[in-house]
């Protein structure tokens, strides 16, 4: 007896209930854009999950599962009783858990899709709080200096919407902002409006309509 | 002869195209289609208005870019070399709010731009009044103007106030970095 099959015709949100009661590792392959992804299960729990041979931090594992869920191209199978050569990053997530919080994931970013931020919006850090947020952690170097989803996208190698919803969300609490551009006026352009305003103000001071 | 360029942005149907035709003097160039979506009208600029007004020995170009996010490529771009922006928003449609905060945020943090926030429709009833949107943008009141694009003097009012803040260099922004 064996557990395979395509994701298009059993997704892995139907899957991790059953990987739920059993130990071994859920091997994903032909994936979209994707290296072949492994995650280890043991008594309910997801224990260290691998995108080709690498193993995956907190975040990242995170971020692949929340795609993963959405993924409709790509096969399984799941290898009984396997368990992994390393477990450097062990996650521990109980997988009935973690099926309900990438779930709500996934449906706050469709919900809040319209207040995305732009891909190439620059936010900078203001707040040092939250510690405990993994993707903070990750990102923080490059939020001090100021960057857009689309980079910190590219940099922390993780899911281009994931990582606007996670900047919608430490904008929302504060932690992050618009890294706006200092406003230097350059004297010649001081001076070409104030010629313009000039210009204006006395070609239509006073008229109640302005064309001839 | 001084040349000298401000843009017109905002969302679809803010009224781009119709403060840019009240304003120029000279025939403006309009690359509006038939709308492939329903976006509450039935033309829509697809790459970029222009309209110009000559005053002395200065002309004034006025370009208008285009409101669809998938035209951002344009947006830095026609940004370039400007005076300004003035980004117009329809205060009787607090729906494209949203996306108004979205583009202004982006354009001010990748572009140092002198701005003003044109609320349009203030003829009718009910409308947001310029400082509720400045409120709800997160932007001292003084940066948003109520307005009529389809009346000369009314559409003046941004222009001037934008001027106003370049020659002054007022920096107003207070909420974000």
């Amino acid at each position: 007896m064996a557990i395979f099959g395509s994701l298009n015709q059993m997704s892995l949100s139907d899957l991790l209930p059953l990987m739920s009661v059993k130990k071994g590792a859920l091997e994903l392959f032909n994936l979209d854009k994707h290296p072949n992804v492994t995650l280890y299960f043991d008594s309910g729990v997801l224990r260290c999950a691998f995108k080709g041979p690498r193993e995956l931090t907190p975040p990242h594992a995170r971020a692949l599962v929340t795609w993963l869920l959405g993924a409709h191209k790509g096969s399984f199978e799941f290898i009984p009783e396997a368990t992994p050569r390393r477990c450097e990053f062990p996650l521990g997530w109980p997988v009935t858990q973690l099926l309900l919080s990438t779930v709500t994931v996934r449906d706050e970013i469709e919900h809040h899709r319209a207040h995305l931020p732009h891909p190439d919006t620059v936010y900078r850090l203001v707040s040092s709080a939250h510690p405990e947020d993994g993707f903070l952690r990750e990102a923080q170097v490059y939020l001090t200096s100021g960057s857009s989803a689309r980079r910190l996208a590219a940099a922390l190698d993780l899911p281009l919407d994931q990582v606007r919803y996670q900047l919608l969300k430490l904008s929302q609490a504060g932690v992050v902002v618009i890294a706006r551009r200092k406003q230097t006026t350059k004297p010649e352009q001081k001076g070409a409006a104030a010629r313009l305003l000039s210009a204006l103000k006395s070609r239509f001071a006073g008229r109640r309509t302005w064309k001839p | 002869m001084e040349t000298l360029k401000i843009v017109v942005s905002g969302p679809v149907g803010a009224g781009k195209t119709t403060l840019i035709r009240t304003l120029s003097e000279t025939e403006v160039v309009e690359t509006d289609v038939a709308a492939a979506e329903a976006i509450g009208k039935e033309q829509t600029t697809v790459a970029m208005d222009y309209g110009s007004l000559r005053l002395e020995d200065r002309t004034l170009y006025l370009f208008g870019m285009p409101g669809q996010e998938r035209f951002d490529f344009m947006w830095e771009l026609l940004l370039e070399g400007s005076l300004g922006m003035i980004m117009l928003v329809r205060g009787d449609k607090p729906q494209d709010f949203v996306q108004a905060r979205r583009q202004l945020e982006y354009l001010v943090s990748r572009r140092d731009i002198p701005f003003v926030i044109g609320v349009t429709r203030q003829d009718v009833q009910p409308v947001w009044a310029p400082n509720e949107v400045a409120a709800f943008l997160g932007l001292p009141e003084e940066r948003t103007i109520g307005l009529v694009a389809t009346e000369a003097k009314s559409a003046l009012v941004p222009l001037l106030r934008l001027l106003e803040i370049v020659v002054s260099g007022e920096k107003p922004l207070s909420r974000s970095g």
